[in-house]
């Protein structure tokens, strides 16, 4: 199983397109990568409710209109919205369970509450661009981006949709640094990534195939200076898709228990 | 566009189920409880619901909480209903040791993350919890279950469950793994309660949930597990196929024409090579909310016609079990297939502007057929799942 790749962008500490750290912050003791962006910079011509948004759907928004353009080839609803995130709402549950700890019921934000889900990326993008065929929001750990990508190659090889928005990354805010660093685990920065996937017979032959998969594991978690979460992995397939290799074979490891393979290969015949 | 397999070889079989619920351990106590047609729903005393319209919501009963504690002292709840979920779908035998382990879950580890932040918000230091995050549920099963295949968590809200059971249901066909344990569960605290009464979805104390009947106030909350088991071989009952889809309207209200749900029928049946004169039985989402009954009325028209099958709905008696609900109503449904029976659904007056919706106030035969298992969430998302009496 396998999909051509069509599109890609990806945005890491807010910075657009780069691949590099981004801004940095402390939170919690502890130096992250954290992007604090401005929907009337970045989207002066966004709808309001876009301003109101959680981070992590603004952020998965930015990236998604880059991309998006390449999904227009189909209709909307042969098209799906497939999200790999490690922290999901994290951020949100923080922001709305401190205003219910701190002023009691009355402080308990409806508005927040309705965000505490860890689709909302999913179900914003789906409104926004009219991306309505099948949707999936998948969690697992650092590899989630991975496995974000076997969800799609596999809703598109099955023929659920003819194409596939995929969506990896994660916000945080000083609790869930707080919690990692508890856990011992590395400092976190924010990244997103957006892809669009289609069947490969749709694709141009020369587009980049690409495939995943995802299996339990003991071995040794992510130890880099700087861990991007669910991100991780799908930010090495994009440096690679901006490079000039033949093939990519990339081992992802995660924080909680799993391993995460991605390949890819330029053209037919992966 | 892919050839897809003809429809013998689309289904899967359901090797195991195991239920843990308001009613207690086990699928049999759950479908004796849905037989009763009771609400489970009792005043909450794990958790303070301050404020709330009502105090009521259908946990998992204390001596069953302390007994799971006892079993596995390291676990948080939710991991341990899982296991106890699991053990009762396996029915002894052991789990393949290349099987995937999902779980779908709208809170996973929010529970047990709720007194660490508590504590953390008043300058305490707590360890955290092993289970503090929506993500930490599946991992945690798949070791304790000594499974080497994938560990994923699906969560789309109250759609978490079937969403699962659809993403393995692909794997389990597409031979990607030999078997997939599918487990739904969510755990109940304050920080759900209070945000489910601040949307103004809860019923009052004093008016239970009705589903489609004309005065329906709103849903009381629930918390279980379900688990089924996908593989080949002899089982329990076969599914044959699901799928989602998006209403891409608004992110808290349903699309008031249904249709987000009538495609995920629709591909659903698809999915499963079936028509919907094949469907005998639909076990709806059902929240009794205004615009979600309305929604899935609408939906189902578009489908069946004036002539939808039998609806029923589980919610009335174990609380709306958010992520939990897809997979125990799945669960509740391969038991109604075995038995030829549709169970009641305690409801009021119907609405007299969705008089194609037939609700069994009591346990009637159920001819031959499919069972259609629909479910929908916040953020648009849609689910459908087809089930088949085992072959």
């Amino acid at each position: 199983m396998s999909a051509a790749i069509c599109a890609w962008a990806a945005m890491v500490g807010g910075v657009d397109g780069a691949l590099d750290p981004g801004a940095r912050a402390w939170l919690a003791g502890a130096q992250v990568a954290r992007a604090e962006l401005s929907p009337r910079e970045r989207w002066p011509e966004a709808p309001p409710r876009v301003r109101r948004l959680d981070r992590a759907a603004l952020h998965a928004l930015l990236v998604a209109r880059r991309v998006v353009a390449a999904t227009s080839a189909w209709p909307g609803d042969e098209v799906g919205v497939v999200l790999g995130t490690a922290l999901g709402c994290a951020e949100v549950n923080s922001r709305y369970h401190r205003g219910l700890v701190e002023g009691g019921y009355d402080a308990a934000s409806p508005m927040l509450f309705a965000q505490t889900i860890p689709s909302t990326p999913v179900g914003e993008v789906s409104i926004a661009f009219g991306l309505r065929g099948h949707s999936a929001t998948v969690m697992a750990g650092g590899c989630s981006g991975v496995a974000a990508v076997a969800e799609a190659v596999r809703a598109i090889d099955s023929g659920r949709v003819r194409a596939a928005l995929v969506l990896a990354g994660d916000t945080f805010g000083e609790d869930e640094v707080a919690l990692r660093l508890a856990r011992g685990l590395a400092p976190p920065g924010e990244a997103t990534v957006a892809l669009v996937l289609c069947d490969p017979r749709d694709a141009d032959a020369r587009a980049p195939r690409v495939s995943a998969s995802l299996a339990h594991d003991e071995g040794a978690p992510y130890r880099g200076e700087i861990d991007w979460l669910g991100a991780t992995g799908l930010l090495e397939l994009l440096a690679w898709l901006d490079g000039e290799g033949a093939r990519f074979e990339r081992t992802v490891r995660c924080a909680s228990g799993r391993r995460g393979e991605l390949r890819a290969s330029r053209g037919r015949g992966s | 566009m892919p050839t897809r397999a003809e429809p013998e070889h689309r289904g899967i079989d359901v090797l195991g189920v195991g239920a843990v619920s308001a009613a207690g351990r086990g699928l049999e106590t759950l479908w004796r409880a849905t037989l009763a047609a009771r609400p489970l729903a009792e005043p909450v005393r794990r958790y303070a619901p301050s404020g709330c319209r009502t105090r009521r919501a259908a946990l998992v009963p204390d001596e069953i909480v302390e007994a799971l504690r006892a079993t596995w002292p390291d676990e948080d709840l939710a991991v341990a209903l899982c296991l106890e979920a699991a053990r009762e779908a396996l029915g002894g035998r052991a789990l393949h040791p290349d099987a995937a382990v999902l779980v779908g879950t709208s809170l996973g580890g929010v529970a047990a993350w709720e007194p660490w932040h508590r504590a953390r918000l008043v300058g305490a230091a707590p360890p955290p919890p092993r289970c503090a995050t929506h993500d930490d549920v599946a991992p945690q099963v798949a070791s304790r279950m000594g499974a080497r295949g994938p560990a994923l968590t699906l969560s789309s809200a109250c759609t978490s469950g079937a969403a699962a059971l659809i993403v393995a249901g692909d794997m389990v066909r597409a031979g990607e793994v030999p078997e997939a344990l599918v487990l739904g569960v969510d755990v109940l605290g304050a920080f759900v309660h209070v945000g489910f009464d601040r949307l103004g979805a809860l019923a009052p104390d004093d008016l239970a949930p009705a589903p489609f009947a004309a005065d329906r106030a709103g849903l009381w909350l629930g918390e279980g597990c379900a688990a089924l088991l996908l593989g080949r071989g002899p089982g329990v009952a076969r599914y044959l196929g699901g799928a989602s889809a998006s209403d891409g309207v608004h992110m808290t209200a349903p699309d008031r024409d249904g249709d987000g749900m009538r495609r995920a029928i629709s591909a659903a049946l698809a999915d499963a090579r079936r028509a919907p004169s094949d469907i005998a039985w639909v076990s709806a989402h059902a929240t009794a909310t205004r615009y979600n009954d309305a929604m899935e009325a609408a939906a189902l028209r578009t489908i069946f016609g004036d002539a939808a099958p039998p609806v029923h709905a589980l919610k009335p008696v174990t609380g709306h079990t958010l992520g939990a609900s897809g997979l125990l109503e799945a669960a509740l449904a391969t038991r109604a297939l075995r038995e030829r029976v549709r169970p009641p659904t305690a409801s009021r007056a119907r609405d007299p502007e969705l008089p194609w919706i037939h609700l069994d106030p009591r346990a009637e035969p159920m001819g031959a057929g499919l069972a259609l298992s629909i479910n929908a969430a916040m953020a648009g998302h849609n689910t459908a799942i087809v089930l088949g009496a085992a072959a």
